[in-house]
């Protein structure tokens, strides 16, 4: 009797549970049917309401940055769009890219939002509204066809940025003789003199991993080739010798074999710290990107120095710079913002989305998105004085990249945290950089 | 006749019973089989295949997946990485059921020296991660100790260098769960009666020969579980290499390579068999220490 009653139970939960799991799949593929409906219709009628739409927006920086560079965007944007009430903002500042995702799978998430870059190209199309051709999108916006798929551009970037060298002004004159690296060599000169001083040459903020990621544009950059980063999509040894991952990835372990780097590389999450040591004057230089620039220069002024001491160079890779052999430097993209698509009001999220990412860029310490008429920060202007630097923008990676680096494990032209585990800490433990296990690795791709 | 009137009645008041029962068990067993086993059997479906996450199409691959967690050199790290804390977890047992005894005694202040042991294991692991980076950076708490203790030539990039990183690290893990430890070991020795110990007293024994007749066999069973949850730990430990290193250093432990391979590298296939294969090995250290537990239960009695 008892076991009959268990039993019973037992399958009637077990059936319920699988309904249950039926009826909510079948319940968000109507959702959406009747969302894009809805959508179509609200966005008729907004011409008529006035004041009741409201939108969400979700992005990584902190409340206070909302209050002070957001809140006027969106009065801007009201003035366009008097039926917009108000926009709820949500900070995504601590969160990880793995926990963006874990949202986005979640099905509640913001109308317009940061798209997390871990997430592969081919999942755009889950989440995202498409924003328009990606071609059209790109003569529009620098890197509007980054975040693209299938022809269809998902992201708009919030900014864009110079990949480069910060330094440190004060570290450059006391202990280097105020010599501003124009070649590698001269690079090499002061980063040998800070060494000799105590003071850490280059903070590469490997531990933290994202911020890694500028030593493979540095191949772009190397290479000549704008394309050169989509080249590994055919290449199976990447890093063999003489190409130009390998050349960039050597500098790196150059620069960590002979103690330039700091001493701990592996500490986690080091960003503040690395910020305070170069706006203290125990720094020389940092490879990161321009956006960077006024953080730094904050640091420098709270540690009593002024603003003026942080400044910025084209990373110099090779020795013979002249106005005929120029220094190239990318433009770099940063990060996307992306809309709904099951927004509620999928058009205004739309514009707003494009309106909010062509305002903020200034106040995120970045220049402009617009090919034309876009502003660049005003600290970064004497770069286009400068006869030897030449800017290029790379072509968008392509999406088969990211879902190789996933087979082999290695997450190259993405964060390049793999660059501390085969390139760094083996150099730093007396060994030799691991290029035939990266090849070996990425060999996988092609088995 | 009487006997079965009462039967009868008897099994109608059962029957109440069990139908109350039944009713408020149903909503929490709904809750369990939806939330934990549904998701269970899921994860052990698509540990079969090649899913990249959400709603890719996906194949089956048999068992590549679990064959890939042996033959892969960044996942069979792992392992390495739990013999670290495997070894800090059974010092643990040693050190809290030492402090336990201490503490069994009428110590003056032992509420406080009770407060002091268990306290970091009621804090956040990730903030104790936090406190420890900076105890252990360069410069940093432990630098500091050790040139006021002289020890100055001995100081090392702690988390920086691969000989000491897993040891820094594993060390974080006994300091924090110590005091888990010692409060169930204190707990169960309170239970023993004090008679046992008066009388011991009186025969003469000695501190040594009460723990070993009277202390150690009360709480054997403790003993066999916490050695038990410390293996299922030292497998598990996520958030002391997540917050310090990224899983970077050869740091790597089970939780943080399936994090890694699920999110940054999109195999969500591999990453369920790994979390199939923790669950496994949690089970047969469960099913092990049942065994050898058992059998010595009823040796105790006979």
């Amino acid at each position: 009797m008892k076991k009959k009653w268990i039993a019973a139970f037992m399958a009637a939960a077990m059936i319920m549970t699988t309904l249950a799991g039926c009826g909510s799949s079948s319940g968000t593929t109507t959702d959406t049917g009747s969302a894009d409906t809805e959508t179509q219709e609200t966005a008729d009628s907004t011409d008529t309401a006035t004041g009741d739409v409201t939108l969400s927006l979700a992005f990584h920086y902190p409340e206070d940055f909302y209050e002070e560079n957001i809140v006027p965007i969106i009065e801007e944007f009201q003035k366009i769009h008097p039926e917009l009430k108000e926009v709820k903002f949500t900070t995504l500042s601590g969160t990880t890219d793995e926990q963006q995702v874990t949202r986005l799978t979640g099905g509640q998430y913001e109308d317009v939002i940061l798209v997390p870059s871990v997430l592969l190209a081919s999942e755009l199309p889950n989440y995202f509204a498409p924003l328009g051709d990606a071609t059209e999108m790109a003569s529009k916006y620098y890197y509007g066809d980054y975040m693209q798929y299938e022809g269809q551009s998902y992201g708009i970037p919030l900014g864009i940025v110079y990949e480069g060298l910060l330094y440190n002004k004060t570290v450059l004159d006391t202990y280097c003789d105020g010599v501003v690296p124009k070649t590698l060599d001269e690079l090499y000169t002061d980063l040998e003199k800070c060494k000799e001083n105590g003071i850490t040459g280059i903070y590469t903020n490997a531990g933290s991993v994202w911020t890694m990621r500028y030593w493979d544009n540095l191949a772009i950059t190397m290479s000549g080739d704008d394309d050169y980063a989509n080249k590994i999509l055919t290449d199976q040894t990447p890093w063999a010798e003489g190409s130009s991952l390998r050349e960039a990835d050597d500098i790196l372990a150059d620069f960590a074999k002979k103690g330039y780097v700091e001493p701990d590389v592996v500490t986690a999450d080091q960003w503040d710290s690395s910020l305070t040591s170069l706006g203290g004057a125990k720094t020389a230089f940092m490879f990161t990107g321009t956006w960077a620039l006024s953080q730094a220069q904050e640091h420098a002024e709270d540690l009593g120095l002024s603003a003026d001491s942080i400044g910025f160079i084209p990373f110099p890779y090779k020795n013979d710079v002249s106005s005929d052999n120029k220094l190239r430097m990318r433009i770099a993209q940063d990060l996307f913002m992306g809309v709904n698509k099951n927004s509620e009001n999928l058009e205004l999220a739309k514009e707003f989305c494009a309106f909010f990412c062509e305002n903020i860029s200034l106040a995120l310490g970045m220049n402009e998105i617009m090919v034309d008429g876009g502003e660049n920060q005003p600290d970064l202007a004497f770069l286009q004085d400068l006869d030897y630097v030449e800017t290029y923008t790379s072509p968008a990676k392509d999406a088969k990249i990211q879902e190789m680096a996933g087979t082999a494990e290695i997450d190259v032209y993405s964060y390049d945290g793999y660059l501390l585990d085969y390139v760094m800490l083996p150099v730093m433990n007396g060994g030799e950089p691991q290029y035939d296990k990266l090849n070996e690795l990425w060999g996988k791709n092609f088995q | 006749m009487t006997k079965k009137e009462k039967g009868k009645l008897g099994s109608k008041r059962e029957w109440q019973k069990r139908k109350i029962l039944i009713l408020f068990l149903t909503i929490p067993m709904l809750f369990l089989l939806y939330f934990t086993v549904y998701p269970i059997i899921t994860m052990f479906y698509y540990s079969f295949t090649d899913w990249k996450g959400s709603v890719s199409p996906y194949d089956f691959v048999g068992i590549y997946n679990y064959k890939n967690i042996f033959t892969t050199e960044s996942y069979r790290n792992v392992f390495v990485t739990a013999g670290y804390y495997l070894l800090a977890g059974l010092l643990q047992q040693v050190i809290s059921l030492f402090l336990a005894v201490l503490m069994n005694k009428k110590l003056r202040g032992s509420g406080f020296f009770k407060g002091v042991i268990f306290f970091p294991f009621i804090m956040n692991g990730v903030a104790v991660a936090m406190a420890f980076r900076m105890f252990y950076q360069i410069g940093g708490g432990l630098d500091t100790l050790m040139n006021f203790a002289g020890l100055g030539d001995y100081i090392k990039v702690w988390i920086g260098d691969p000989k000491t990183c897993n040891f820094a690290l594993a060390f974080i893990f006994l300091w924090k769960n110590v005091g888990y430890s010692f409060l169930i070991y204190l707990g169960t020795m309170q239970s023993i009666s004090s008679e046992y110990y008066d009388a011991a007293a009186i025969d003469g024994a000695g501190a040594w020969a009460m723990f070993k007749a009277i202390t150690y066999p009360n709480i054997k069973m403790i003993v066999g579980l916490m050695a038990t949850f410390s293996i299922v730990n030292s497998i598990s430990v996520f958030d002391i290499p997540y917050v310090l290193t990224n899983g970077k250093n050869g740091t790597n432990s089970f939780s943080t390579t399936l994090i890694e391979t699920a999110f940054s590298y999109n195999k969500y296939g591999q990453a369920c068999a790994m979390a199939i294969c923790m669950l496994l090995i949690a089970a047969i250290v469960m099913v092990f220490k049942n065994i050898v537990f058992k059998e010595e239960n009823e040796n105790t009695y006979e």
